[in-house]
């Protein structure tokens, strides 16, 4: 899904000077070091930092607010995100998850070892009138079972 | 042959897209000419995707389908039939207001903005008056009457600018000290 080169500080400090200048233009900068590298990078913390003058204490913790940010590796090739909320729970996603986990064999958060797919939770997708629902790779999926999920995810 | 499937996410999830391909395709099969809308749900999610077609004895409705059930529904086989939903009594004892239309339009067209040209044709008074006989109200919590509050602007907001559809707030002249 994400493209993944790897980190360059000469397209960091590129990226970081388009938004420096913005009004609020810290999420959108991050929003584009991610998708140049996959995620971001310690080193494209120090580089934001600079650049909005700003600490590096304060550009970490606006990233890593969001739960989209990814600050430790890039994700893989497919992400797929399983509704942990109450209405979904209410309506299986417990034992979905359970299964999905077991077919992956991941955890929460995990990347499969051939780069595959990354599981992550999310916390509703606003389709709880048909759970148990997930997003993969930015698309909503409702309804689902086992055999649906199967037929969506196939390591 | 005119036909409405909604395209919110609950729709898209519960996959209306595959379900408007089986459709466009059978319809082809068939020399039907489709005329396939792509509107909001009405709400009723457990029956979505829920497609609606219009017919000599008007709009019938079908769901929850899937791409298989395409070929039932335009030979009118179908046991996922439903009749009119409009007559679906979830549907029918509710009064809607904002989302009278919600199910019937595609959201995304570009608005006609008809009601911005009959303001401005009716002119502010008018616009005043038929708000007073709303009732609408602001959302400020006060509850004030929208129409007091537009009665309250300066006129001269409302001379300077006759042909304005709402009354706005009154721009002042540039002050000489104004910095």
């Amino acid at each position: 899904m994400a493209s993944s080169a790897p980190f360059d500080i000469d397209i960091a400090r590129g990226i970081v000077s388009r938004f420096a200048g913005m009004p609020g233009g810290l999420l959108p900068a991050l929003h584009e070091i991610q998708k140049s590298f996959g995620h971001v990078p310690r080193a494209a913390l120090k580089v934001l930092a600079a650049g909005f003058n700003i600490t590096e204490a304060e550009t970490y913790g606006v990233a890593s607010f969001y739960h989209d940010f990814r600050l430790d590796r890039p994700a893989g090739r497919h992400v797929l995100k399983l509704c942990r909320a109450e209405a979904c729970q209410a309506v299986g996603a417990g034992a979905l998850a359970a299964h999905v986990k077991e077919k992956l064999k991941l955890d929460w958060g995990g990347t499969t070892a051939d780069g595959e797919w990354t599981l992550e939770p999310v916390f509703c997708l606003g389709l709880c009138a048909c759970g148990p629902s997930a997003m993969i790779d930015g698309e909503v999926h409702a309804r689902l079972d086992d055999a649906a999920i199967d037929a969506l995810v196939r390591p | 042959m005119r036909a409405r499937l909604p395209k919110d996410a609950a729709a898209l999830a519960l996959g209306a897209d595959a379900v408007a391909a089986a459709l466009t395709k059978a319809a082809a099969k068939r020399g039907i000419a489709l005329d396939l809308v792509r509107t909001g749900s009405r709400g009723l999610v457990w029956l979505e995707p829920l497609l609606e077609i219009e017919t000599g004895g008007g709009w019938r409705s079908f769901g929850p389908l899937v791409p298989g059930d395409a070929d039932a529904v335009l030979d009118g086989t179908s046991p996922k039939a439903l009749g009119d939903i409009e007559e679906y009594p979830w549907l029918k004892r509710q009064t809607r207001l904002i989302f009278a239309r919600c199910g019937t339009i595609d959201p995304a067209l570009p608005p006609s903005f008809a009601g911005l040209k009959r303001a401005r044709e009716i002119g502010p008074s008018a616009v005043l008056e038929e708000v007073t006989k709303s009732g609408l109200r602001g959302r400020g919590g006060a509850g004030f009457r929208q129409a007091s509050s537009g009665r309250a602007r300066p006129r001269r907001a409302r001379r300077g600018n006759t042909s304005s559809a709402t009354p706005t707030r009154a721009t002042a002249a540039p002050s000489p000290t104004a910095c």
